[in-house]
C-alpha cells in the first residue's frame, strides 16, 4: 500500500581506475577559463571550463541557446585535477557543493557535465516539483512521459520531435504551483542502441564524437533545435500522462489508468517530492486535475508515435 | 500485521499531519515524515474518512453496509484488516483496544 520515495536519478559509479598516462589527450588545459552561458528553457546555466575544446563542443551541442542577459540559476565547473584515490590525472566536474565527478577519459567529460547539470537542477530549482519524465507538446497540449532510465522515453521524445511535436525535456518535468509544466530542453542523450533510430527519424547527432556515460555506454547527442526554432515548446498545461515502457518487437498498445494510480507512481518518480513535502503533493494534484492518464507499451517508433497521435485527445496527427 | 491486534471495538484515528488528496474515487495520502505516498481505493478511502477517533471499527463497518452491498461481518473483517494495514503504515493510531 505504501511506498518509500527514492530518487530516480542515476548514480555515477565510483571511479577508482588506475591512471593510464596518455589517456587524456584530446582536451588540453586552457590558459584562461571559458564561460559557457546558456538558456535552457526556464533555467539559465553556466559552465566554467579550463578545458580547451569543451566550449566549442557546447557551442555546437546547444547552438541557438546562448544567454547574454542574466545570471545563471545553476553553475558547473570543469578542470583538470587528480583522483582522490589514485592521484591519477582526471577531469574534475564540480557543482555548488563541490566535486561531483572525476573521470579519466576525454569522451566521458561532456556526458558528466550534462549529468552534473541535472543534479544541480535537482538541488537548486526547488520552486518546481520535478519529475523524472520526458515532456512534449503539440497543439498546446502538454504530454508527460514519466519513466525510470531505460524505458525508452528519450527515443520516444525524439520520434515525436521528428513528427512536429515540440520538445520541453527528455529528463525533467518541471511543474509549478499552478500545475503548469515548463521547458528544460537539454540535448537528447542517445544510447548506441538507438543511433540507427535517429538516422531513420532524420535527426542528426551533433558531433561525430561519441561519448561514454556510465552504465549507458556509448552515447551521442541530438540538439532539439535541429528541426528548427519551433521545435522547443513553451509553458503549457499538462493534459496527458503516459507511462512508456519499451518492449523490443512489441505491437504498440495504450490503455487508460486511473489518476490515483498515476499520482502514486509519479510520487515515486519525483526527484524532490521529499524535499517539498505537502506543498509538492499539492502541486502534483493540481497538475493531474485536468490530465488523462495512460500506460503505453512502445515498440517500433513510427507505429508508437502514430498510436499516440490517434489515441490522445486534443492531439492532431 | 497481527490481525488480532485490531478489534471491532478499536477506535482508529487519522493522523492530522499527513495530507489527504481525493482523486476521482480514490485518494492519495502523503506522509512527510516518512516521505511516503499511499494510495487508497474507494473502500479504503471510505474507511480512512471515518477514522475520526470516536467511531469504532464495527460502527465504520455498519456505515459501509449502507454504501456497499456487503454483509456486516464481511464489512467488519474489511475494516479491521484495512485499519491494521493503515496502522502498520503509520497513517492511523488506535485510541482504545
Amino acid at each position: 500500500m505504501g511506498a518509500a520515495i527514492t530518487s530516480q536519478l542515476e548514480v555515477a559509479p565510483l571511479s577508482v581506475e588506475r591512471n593510464h598516462p596518455g589517456a587524456v589527450r584530446d582536451y588540453v588545459a586552457a590558459s584562461a577559463p571559458d564561460f559557457i552561458r546558456l538558456r535552457l528553457g526556464v533555467i539559465d546555466i553556466e559552465i566554467e571550463s579550463t578545458i580547451a575544446g569543451l566550449a566549442d563542443e557546447y557551442a555546437s551541442l546547444y547552438h541557438g541557446y546562448a544567454n547574454h542577459d542574466s545570471d545563471a540559476h545553476i553553475a558547473v565547473r570543469v578542470e583538470r585535477g587528480r583522483s582522490h584515490y589514485t592521484m591519477g590525472r582526471r577531469f574534475i566536474v564540480s557543482g555548488s557543493e563541490g566535486r561531483m565527478f572525476s573521470v579519466r577519459r576525454v569522451e566521458e567529460v561532456l556526458p558528466h557535465v550534462e549529468w552534473a547539470l541535472n543534479w544541480e537542477v535537482v538541488r537548486r530549482m526547488d520552486s518546481y516539483l520535478q519529475l523524472h519524465a520526458g515532456v512534449m507538446e503539440r497543439d498546446g497540449v502538454g504530454v508527460v512521459f514519466p519513466a525510470s532510465p531505460g524505458s525508452g522515453k528519450t527515443t520516444l521524445c525524439a520520434g515525436l520531435l521528428s513528427r512536429g511535436w515540440r520538445f520541453l525535456s527528455d529528463e525533467f518535468a518541471l511543474i509549478d504551483s499552478e500545475g503548469m509544466i515548463h521547458p528544460y530542453p537539454k540535448a537528447l542523450c542517445i544510447k548506441e542502441g538507438s543511433f540507427e533510430v535517429m538516422e531513420h527519424l532524420g535527426l542528426p547527432m551533433v558531433s561525430p564524437r561519441r561519448y561514454r556515460k556510465g552504465k549507458k555506454g556509448r552515447v551521442a547527442y541530438v540538439n532539439p533545435r535541429v528541426v528548427g526554432s519551433n521545435g522547443i515548446g513553451e509553458r503549457c498545461q499538462l493534459r496527458h500522462v503516459v507511462f512508456p515502457k519499451f518492449e523490443q518487437g512489441a505491437t504498440p498498445r495504450i490503455r487508460s489508468i486511473s489518476r490515483g494510480e498515476t499520482g502514486f507512481e509519479l510520487a515515486q518518480l519525483s526527484f524532490n517530492l521529499r524535499k517539498k513535502g505537502n506543498e509538492g503533493m499539492g502541486m502534483m494534484m493540481s497538475a493531474l486535475q485536468h490530465a488523462d492518464c495512460h500506460r503505453l507499451v512502445s515498440g517500433d517508433i513510427d507505429a508508437t508515435c502514430e498510436l499516440l497521435e490517434s489515441s490522445l485527445d486534443g492531439i492532431t496527427s | 500485521m497481527d490481525p488480532l491486534r485490531i478489534k471491532t471495538t478499536s477506535l482508529p484515528e487519522r493522523r492530522t499531519d499527513v495530507t489527504f488528496h481525493i482523486i476521482d474515487d480514490e485518494a492519495l495520502i502523503y506522509d512527510p515524515d516518512r516521505g511516503a505516498t499511499h494510495r487508497l481505493n474507494s473502500t479504503a478511502r471510505f474507511i480512512w474518512e471515518h477514522c475520526d477517533g470516536t467511531s469504532c471499527c464495527e460502527t465504520i463497518a455498519r456505515e459501509m453496509t449502507g454504501v456497499w452491498d456487503t454483509p456486516q461481518d464481511r464489512a467488519c473483517d474489511d475494516v479491521v484488516s484495512a485499519v491494521g494495514e493503515m496502522v502498520d503504515n503509520g497513517l492511523l493510531k488506535v485510541k482504545r483496544n
